[in-house]
């Protein structure tokens, strides 16, 4: 019996119950597994971080590059005002509807319990900052290449407004990168708690698997935009058929 | 009568959005300036915790 026991039993269901295990996660199972597999495992966790750290640096400026080489238009820029302001409400209700789960969640009879509810509030209250501060993309398009152009057609400013959702990752591709790294660092260390004093795995291996996301995020959202922006180009030419040969 | 009232309330509706823009702005360089400043330390942190948990696993080669 461990001293969480001793106080506690719903505590020790909160630490050692902290989530079901993710698919990304179960990847990083080995890591746990003991032995030399084991070993090696969690040996190569920390090359792969700085091989990650390391792409992710390499790929930033292709990814500024890749922004600027793909302008789009857009003829107002109230749509996206208006989906910035949206954007924003759906970020303060995801806070209070986190919040009063969290207050579902812990009765805060014990100590322990308020830590730990400190804990996933200030977390909560991190990934609303991170989810402002993309909102205010909303309000200045031209960081992401999209230019008012009065002249601009229906199908560009559908074009801008469809892949508009590609271009934030990548305009804020090492924002994001360090966003995901720091909530990997923050879900390891307590983790590291939890496993040691609960025997928990779970919010160990998500630590580990979100620290590993962070790492090559940057990678992933470049290849994302490699692959999903040539659709949509296909769907402007697409769109601009009739108008051949009546531009003149 | 009724458009001063509603020109009261768009006026009201453009303070709150002129303020959202605002508030997301100031948390967007706030956040990349903080985040700029803690992701080495950040990255510090995550490979000592690396590095503790693989000498965990090396008590654990013989169990598996």
């Amino acid at each position: 019996m461990n001293e969480y026991e001793v106080i506690s039993p719903e505590i020790v269901d909160i630490v050692s119950g902290a989530g079901d295990i993710s698919f990304l996660s179960a990847l990083f199972y080995p890591v746990l597994a003991g032995g030399w597999s084991g070993f090696f495992a969690s040996l190569a966790l920390i090359p792969a971080l700085l091989i990650g750290l390391n792409f992710s640096d390499k790929i930033k400026n292709a990814n500024n590059e890749l922004i600027d080489a793909n302008p789009t238009s857009i003829s107002n820029p109230i749509i996206l005002k208006i989906f910035g302001f949206l954007f924003f409400i759906l970020v303060v209700i995801n806070f209070f509807s986190a919040v009063r789960e969290l207050v579902q969640i812990y009765y805060l009879l014990y100590f322990e319990e308020l830590l730990l509810f400190i804990k996933d509030l200030l977390i909560q209250i991190f990934l609303t900052i991170v989810g402002f501060a993309i909102a205010s993309l909303y309000f200045q398009p031209e960081r992401v290449n999209i230019t008012v152009d009065k002249s601009s057609t229906v199908a560009e400013d559908l074009i801008a407004l469809l892949t508009f959702g590609l271009k934030v990752p990548l305009a804020l591709a090492t924002m994001l990168s360090q966003t995901i790294i720091f909530y990997g660092v923050y879900l390891l260390f307590f983790g590291f708690i939890s496993f040691f004093i609960g025997g928990a795995e779970g919010q160990l291996l998500d630590g580990i698997a979100t620290l590993m996301v962070g790492a090559f995020a940057p990678l992933v959202f470049y290849l994302l935009f490699l692959f999903l922006f040539p659709i949509f180009n296909l769907y402007l030419a697409i769109l601009h058929i009739p108008k051949i040969g009546k531009d003149n | 009568m009724m458009d001063k009232y509603l020109d009261m309330i768009n006026i009201k509706i453009d303070v709150i959005f002129s303020s959202i823009e605002k508030v997301s702005a100031f948390c967007f360089d706030k956040l990349s300036v903080l985040l700029t400043k803690a992701n080495s330390w950040v990255i510090a942190i995550a490979v000592v915790l690396l590095i503790i948990l693989t000498i965990d696993a090396a008590f654990y080669i013989g169990d598996a």
